[in-house]
């Protein structure tokens, strides 16, 4: 086990940020932290990285804790924070040479890295005049001439453009397999069903769903409806007694998960009701779908 | 110490642009005070002659108003007899200042100063210049001749030494400390202002070390600051007027009685006592960084805090029983060096020794309670 998270509360300024969260993360893992702002997601990113202390609880690190063995246990992790860590009189070498020297890493490895993000062109220069992008491609590199057993993500898809988000998920999913676990935090749902092995739901600092790859891509009996007026299928099919669950998504189609595998009397109710079926496929239920069904539409 | 991390905030703070700024900013007031101190130099010295006309004229103004009736009295012949001395010195003193022969114009002076001294402690004179400030000049006068120094205007000097001493008369002040707690004051609270702190405390590498490794970097740029500005001030100052002479004597007002060091050894000791108040300084921005984790507060208070402590003891002359014992009465380091607060607050176990080890045990015990706060410090 890389991460064990015991019994954890924080709070701040008198306000309960973190309640009583318990997860373990085991190695070669991702794990996801999903949950609206203010949940408590960066918060607990910060209590593994040491950044601040629980008032309650133990964190371990590779069975280090720390708040006794601090830096033996922080030269476990590398956390990919916000941007506004960087220092912009410094160039991005800058900040890679120092890490490869506080590591102990061959200067050589820097190369290699700037070679895989492609940020040759301006490593050179300093952070101040780099765009939100460009700053988190340096991000990204300084934890991956890390190489940690935990590597903590704070949003870092913020600011990536498409392609830098295809190659964010493929060098995360390449780190795993190196023998890295992750740990981190997103709001973009789709790229999270994409790579987390499980997936921790938060709201109020608490952890109040917890799902893994498992059984959340192959849930039975579940449905994608692309439909004409979306928004009253939820009158029409209300006493529809064969559904478990009806999601509006942002896209305006909808999910629905049967209890039995049979949508004959629900396409009807919505014939009846003038409302025409313009596509249907059976889908796994997707992270959107959960997070919608935890949090609300 | 972490070398790399060593490596890196002498990196940050050699980039930054505001502490580049302000020694420029510091080499550029300096040349001002070399131009402006050679334009009062030759004013100094074209007035000089002029002085001395007007002084002897004085006196000639003063014995011809002597009523002809009182001429005659002996009490009156005699003052009249002196005033014909001092007229007689001072011609003395003008006429080798004509033919540029620094040493008879000051053995007139020399003369001049003990007639006035004589008179002061007998009686027969009352006012004038402090006692105490005659037997300096008279001393410092000998000590030139015997070491064959041309006497310099010392106030604005500009030859490289001398110019170098009137630049330090202020940076190794309370104005000088100000300037460091500008430069380096938010070396940490600059870094929780913007958030970089958390790239350093998320590094495997203690809290502690970071806090060691921040105060030993603002205290080396400092220093390297002071000794910046100091050799441009030697360096131009000896182009264009010559080094002047280390042996320059200066006069240290101890317990009543004056003695002289030279000017060379009187720098060092400033020098020595100012690398001690740097510490403190340093350990006392950091305490507040810890505590108030802003680099507004954490510079404004230092200064604040700095100011009022310091001119409560320097100027107000509040605390003087117990003032050896407080760390802001050594911020002006040419004072302490020289007497001159130990002499205005009638406390003389204020002394250079004791000015060490009071700021470097406050330095410590403060450095302790930074190290001891970072250890708890969360970083939201």
């Amino acid at each position: 086990m890389i991460a064990e998270i015991k019994g954890i509360y924080k709070k701040i300024d008198n306000k309960e940020i973190i309640n009583n969260i318990n997860f373990t993360i085991g190695e070669n893992e991702i794990v996801a932290l999903v949950g609206p702002n203010g949940a408590g997601k960066t918060t607990l990113l910060k209590l593994v990285s040491n950044l601040i202390f629980p008032d309650e609880g133990s964190i371990k690190i590779c069975n280090l804790n720390p708040s006794k063995n601090r830096e033996q246990a922080l030269a476990k992790i590398s956390f990919m924070q916000d941007s506004s860590v960087l220092y912009p009189d410094l160039t991005g070498y800058d900040h890679l040479f120092f890490i490869a020297k506080v590591k102990d890493i061959p200067l050589s490895k820097i190369n290699k890295v700037i070679k895989k993000l492609k940020i040759e062109k301006y490593i050179n220069l300093k952070v101040r005049k780099y765009s939100l992008g460009m700053k988190q491609h340096l991000l990204l590199a300084i934890s991956l001439l890390s190489k940690p057993k935990l590597l903590l993500m704070d949003e870092p898809l913020n600011g990536l453009d498409p392609s830098s988000s295809l190659l964010l998920r493929q060098l995360i999913l390449e780190l795993r397999d190196e023998g890295t676990s992750i740990l981190f935090s997103s709001h973009i749902l789709g790229e999270v069903d994409k790579v987390a092995d499980r997936i921790l739901f938060i709201r109020e600092g608490q952890i109040v769903e917890e799902k893994s790859s498992e059984n959340f891509k192959c849930k039975k009996n579940s449905y994608l409806l692309k439909i004409t007026k979306p928004e009253e299928v939820r009158n029409i099919l209300k006493s529809e007694s064969n559904i478990n669950e009806l999601v509006i998504l942002d896209c305006g189609e909808i999910q629905l998960t049967l209890i039995e595998p049979d949508l004959r009397e629900i396409i009807k109710k919505l014939y009846d009701n003038h409302i025409f079926i313009i596509d249907i496929h059976k889908t796994e239920q997707r992270t959107e779908t959960i997070y919608h069904s935890i949090y609300g539409d | 110490m972490n070398k790399h991390l060593l490596f890196l905030e002498y990196k940050k703070i050699f980039k930054r642009k505001k502490n580049i700024i302000v020694i420029c900013l510091i080499i550029v007031i300096s040349l001002g005070i070399l131009i402006l101190n050679n334009l009062l130099n030759k004013k100094y010295e074209s007035n000089k002659a002029e002085n001395y006309k007007y002084q002897i004229s004085s006196i000639n103004e003063a014995i011809s108003q002597i009523p002809r009736e009182d001429r005659n009295r002996d009490s009156v012949k005699k003052i009249e007899e002196e005033y014909k001395n001092e007229i007689k010195l001072l011609e003395q003193q003008a006429n080798a200042f004509e033919k540029g022969n620094w040493k008879e114009e000051l053995k007139a002076q020399i003369i001049f100063d003990e007639n006035q001294l004589k008179n002061l402690k007998t009686g027969k004179a009352i006012g004038g210049e402090p006692i105490q400030l005659i037997e300096s000049r008279i001393g410092i006068n000998k000590q030139l001749i015997k070491k064959n120094i041309k006497p310099i205007n010392e106030s604005s000097a500009t030859q490289g030494i001398y110019f170098l001493r009137n630049i330090l008369n202020i940076l190794f002040g309370f104005m000088g400390v100000i300037i460091m707690i500008f430069i380096v004051g938010d070396i940490l609270a600059i870094e929780f202002d913007k958030g970089t702190i958390n790239f350093l405390f998320t590094q495997s590498i203690s809290r502690e070390k970071i806090v060691n490794t921040k105060s030993l970097v603002a205290f080396s740029f400092s220093i390297f600051s002071i000794f910046t500005v100091s050799l441009f001030a030697f360096l131009i100052g000896s182009l264009f007027w010559g080094t002047g002479s280390f042996d320059y004597p200066i006069s240290i007002q101890r317990e009543g009685t004056s003695t002289f060091i030279n000017i060379g050894q009187y720098l060092t000791l400033s020098g020595l006592l100012f690398i001690f108040v740097l510490i403190f300084t340093i350990s006392v921005a950091i305490l507040i960084s810890v505590i108030t984790s802003s680099s507004m507060i954490a510079i404004s208070l230092t200064v604040i805090l700095s100011s009022m402590l310091y001119l409560s003891v320097n100027k107000y002359g509040y605390f003087a029983i117990f003032a050896q014992y407080l760390p802001f009465s050594y911020f002006n380091t040419f004072n302490i060096i020289d007497g001159t607060l130990a002499s205005n607050l009638k406390n003389n176990n204020i002394s250079l020794k004791l000015g060490i080890e009071v700021l470097l045990v406050s330095s410590l015990l403060l450095h302790f309670i930074s190290l001891r706060l970072i250890r708890k410090k969360e970083v939201f």
